[in-house]
């Protein structure tokens, strides 16, 4: 492919949160005509260099230099106004507008003063046509197909007239036609002279559409190369090749009878009728042994447990010592001794205009109830014993939740199952958001709870995690099981394959 | 749980409250703070402000109700249509007042399945009941139907509490508070649990006592405490204990916080939610049975803007109305600062329109200053940036 100038170019760039550093000196190129891949695991660094190179954080080192000189962009207008488009997951169409309204969105063109309708759609008629795509102008954004949003946002960027596109798992909701559709798009734009930058999981389209392969593990930079000296196995390597940190206590559990038991799960997408985000999943867990769930973003993981507790539809038998449940709302989860720390802590997990105390109790009233009325300081004295236990750090039980670190709002999420002692605990990304000395503290937690004969559930992203807790993993791939591991076999290597198609 | 530490919030209201009615006090003179005052100060806006205490529930929940005003006309014209021996149906009150109550309740709980389980947003329910009820209002009080004289019921508009009974009924409350207040003392201290310094603990139980004795000394002056200032009380004091010490209460506060994380943690949102409608529609049928007492019959304006009150008062007294917060105490503080320019404007004989536009005025200040003090706008938090270090712009990224 034709190397010519690189148009935007990010060089050392460094980026802090609070206990995390996201971006440790990061370096990377697009040049025009040219379909750049960033490959790296979740939470390896790919969201976070985006958001820098389209403005949206601001870099704590390093510099981003466009054609040439360097650029400090504040906001994601700066951006746009410099030519980068970005086209993320969750795409950015108003829905009950038309197609064409929705190109021309923010400038539509004006003939005294009134909307020039014949001018708009004649121009978007033109503009799709010219990325060879079918699509009728006028049709509402609502009715189109996934795919064909993304061509009418990518249309957009190219009647912006940007020059750098970059796409955020573009395919992550497509179907394989559609896929094929977006790389014979991406091939015209490539040919005109558009930079694009094509995140993805997915390594097969990236080996088929990329020219240039960048992987990022840990917010560094592993290696950049030409697609032509990459294969598959190279890839999943520079992805996961790392030794897994001693953080993970490496106690082994002695597992007893089997506490939980799921056959033929199924989990119906609410969006696809008739399709399922999860797919006829069997497991065993046996009281005090972890079981990992593995998979990337996508896979049905949540859905899972969000289902397994009643939180949302889900069809299949399971049982919990041996008694058959009927999940019909979070409480007769909770009555059967079922346990979930949410993924999204703040969505799901919190109160916010709760205290601490409150928060910690919330799930077990009826414990402090009589006819109906609570009891103050039973309440009080409940909490305080668990927030020590759990070691949540706070001035004191009637604090604002939102002053807790994420690390303490956790434990306190947490410490409110266990006020009444769960049989299974389910833990969605337990330390997702949260520095390194508050992760240690909750692997021990967990594994205190495991030992005490609980039946665990851990999903994480994160496969050092998930190979460092678990004693147990299965792997779910777009809903399906497809693997299965004991502690001694699991590799990151080996659960990746199964993970990515 | 354990009550937050005092509120900076509630002490300016009170702040605001005084302000008032030393502004009043010297634009009235004398008969300001007189028992007369004191007394019709508290039994005219008892109506609207049991249901601002039913308000304030909905509103923590995360929802409104516009219909409360005509709901609370029905009831008086049904319940007056039942005691009329001249053109309703002429029977007792035993019988007519539960059942208008239970009227009231039953259209209250309609509402709140149509929101929960219907999905039906509450501003949408309610704003059509708010029609609905008023059209219904219109035709069962068409010939104004009066309540028969000798009827209990008038009671609960005329009567008052003799001197003797006001003080018995003042010293039994002030003790059951010094009771709860000494007994949560020593609860705590039994379960090991830090309590509060003696000085606070002695303030807590002798503070409203002072309050509500001084009130019954004032009202004494005049012709005693009014049954309706009772029936209010009474109100608050059963919905301040539902939303402070129940279950159900904590659940409402945790819906309006985070309705999922709240479904989440096995509570079922949309019984609490039926109840919370329920309780509103009770209390709308107790507003207007009290509401028929005063004026001796229904008529087709009864409560007329109600609803706008017993919000304004809410949010007055702090409740968010994107949910989760507000509390009955507030409420009470709301109500009775709208009340007090209510009755202000009425002594100082300002015009009618005026008035109006003082009241909305008061609304839209109160909560301006509380959210000026308590969030403020981007651009008011620059200027105060600003002023601090003037050569330093604004280095966030959004």
């Amino acid at each position: 492919m034709s190397i010519a100038v690189p148009i935007l170019r990010a060089r050392d760039i460094v980026k802090d949160f609070p206990g995390v550093r996201a971006l440790d000196a990061v370096s990377f190129d697009a040049f025009a005509g040219e379909i750049h891949a960033l490959v790296g695991e979740n939470g390896a660094g790919k969201s976070t260099l985006i958001k820098v190179l389209s403005g949206v954080h601001a870099a704590d080192a390093g510099a981003v230099m466009l054609d040439g000189d360097r650029i400090q962009f504040h906001s994601s207008q700066d951006s746009e106004a410099a030519g980068i488009a970005v086209i993320h997951q969750e795409l950015a169409l108003v829905p009950h507008l038309s197609v064409g309204e929705n190109i021309f969105l923010g400038d539509e063109p004006v003939r005294f003063g009134l909307v020039d309708w014949d001018r708009m759609y004649h121009d978007a008629e033109t503009l799709l046509q010219r990325l060879g795509v079918q699509i009728d102008c006028r049709e509402r954004v609502q009715n189109l197909s996934v795919g064909e949003q993304q061509t009418v946002e990518i249309a957009k960027a190219m009647h912006k007239r940007r020059r750098i596109l970059i796409l955020d798992e573009p395919t992550s909701a497509l179907a394989q036609d559609e896929f094929e559709t977006l790389a014979a798009l991406l091939d015209d734009l490539r040919t005109q002279g558009t930079a694009i930058i094509y995140i993805s999981h997915k390594l097969d389209e990236v080996l088929r559409i990329a020219d240039r392969l960048t992987v990022l593990r840990d917010g560094k930079t592993v290696d950049s190369r030409p697609r032509d000296t990459w294969n598959r196995d190279q890839i999943v390597r520079a992805m996961v090749g790392r030794e897994i940190e001693e953080l993970y206590p490496r106690i082994e559990h002695v597992a007893g009878e089997v506490r939980f038991e799921v056959n033929d799960f199924c989990v119906p997408d609410p969006l696809r009728p008739g399709r399922n985000v999860v797919d006829h999943v069997s497991f065993q867990v046996r009281a005090g042994e972890v079981l990992g769930l593995a998979g990337l973003v996508g896979a049905g993981r949540s859905e899972l447990l969000l289902a397994l507790f009643g939180y949302r539809v889900g069809y299949g038998r399971v049982r919990v010592d041996g008694q058959g449940l009927r999940l019909r709302s979070p409480r007769d989860a909770i009555d059967a001794g079922l346990a979930l720390v949410p993924e999204d802590r703040k969505q799901l997990g919190l109160i916010p205009s709760f205290p601490v105390g409150q928060n910690l109790s919330l799930a077990h009233l009826k414990q402090f109830a009589r006819f109906g009325f609570l009891n103050d300081q039973q309440e009080t004295q409940r909490c305080a014993a668990v927030a020590e236990e759990f070691r949540v750090k706070t001035a004191g039980l009637d604090v604002a939740i939102e002053t807790l670190s994420g690390g303490n709002q956790q434990k306190v999420v947490l410490g409110k199952w266990m006020l009444v002692t769960p049989k299974v605990l389910f833990l969605d990304e337990p330390t997702r958001g949260i520095d390194v000395g508050a992760r240690a503290e909750i692997y021990s937690l967990i594994d205190d709870l495991t030992r005490r004969g609980l039946a665990v559930i851990v999903v994480s992203s994160e496969l050092p995690e998930v190979l460092g807790i678990s004693d147990r993993i299965i792997v779910l791939r777009e809903g399906r099981q497809t693997g299965s591991f004991s502690r001694e076999d699991a590799t990151p290597e080996g659960v990746m394959e199964v993970a990515t198609t | 749980m354990k009550t937050r530490r005092f509120d900076p919030r509630t002490f300016s209201m009170i702040m605001i409250l005084c302000a008032l009615w030393i502004f009043f006090r010297i634009q009235v003179g004398g008969f300001y703070f007189s028992g007369d005052s004191v007394s019709n100060l508290t039994r005219d806006m008892a109506t609207w402000a049991i249901l601002a205490a039913g308000m304030t529930l909905v509103i923590v929940a995360g929802h409104i109700d516009l219909s409360v005003g005509s709901l609370m006309a029905v009831v008086t014209a049904s319940c007056a249509y039942m005691l009329d021996p001249e053109y309703g149906k002429g029977w007792s009150a035993t019988a007519a007042v539960p059942l208008a109550l239970l009227i009231g309740a039953t259209i209250g709980c309609l509402q709140g399945v149509l929101v929960a389980a219907f999905k039906i947003p509450a501003f949408i329910v309610t704003l059509g009941g708010l029609f609905v009820y008023r059209g219904i209002t219109q035709k069962v009080s068409a010939r104004d139907p009066r309540v028969p004289e000798d009827s209990w019921v008038t009671a609960f508009g005329f009567e008052y509490l003799p001197p003797s009974a006001g003080w018995t009924v003042g010293i039994s409350v002030c003790a059951l508070i010094a009771l709860v207040v000494a007994w949560n003392r020593v609860q705590s201290r039994r379960r090991g649990l830090d309590v509060e310094s003696i000085g606070i603990t002695i303030a807590k139980a002798i503070v409203p006592g002072v309050v509500i004795l001084g009130f019954v000394h004032k009202v004494n002056a005049s012709k005693g405490v009014s049954y309706q200032t009772l029936v209010m009380a009474t109100v608050l004091a059963a919905l301040y204990v539902v939303s402070r010490h129940t279950r159900f209460g904590r659940h409402v506060y945790a819906i309006g916080g985070n309705p999922e994380a709240a479904r989440l943690s096995g509570i079922n949102v949309g019984r609490s939610i039926v109840g919370v409608f329920t309780i509103m529609g009770l209390l709308a049928g107790v507003a207007g049975v009290l509401w028929m007492a005063q004026n001796q019959g229904a008529t087709k304006n009864a409560g007329t803007w109600y609803e706008l009150y017993a919000i304004a008062a809410c949010v007055i007294g702090g409740a968010s109305l994107m949910g989760g917060r507000g509390t009955i105490f507030g409420t009470l503080l709301g109500a009775l600062v709208m009340a007090t320019v209510i009755q202000g404007m009425d002594y100082t004989d300002l015009d009618n329109w005026m008035q109006l536009v003082v009241r909305g005025s008061v609304l839209v200040i109160a909560v301006g200053i509380d959210i000026a003090t308590k969030d403020p706008p981007r651009w008011m938090r620059r200027l105060r940036v600003e002023r601090r270090k003037p050569e330093q712009g604004d280095q966030s990224d959004g």
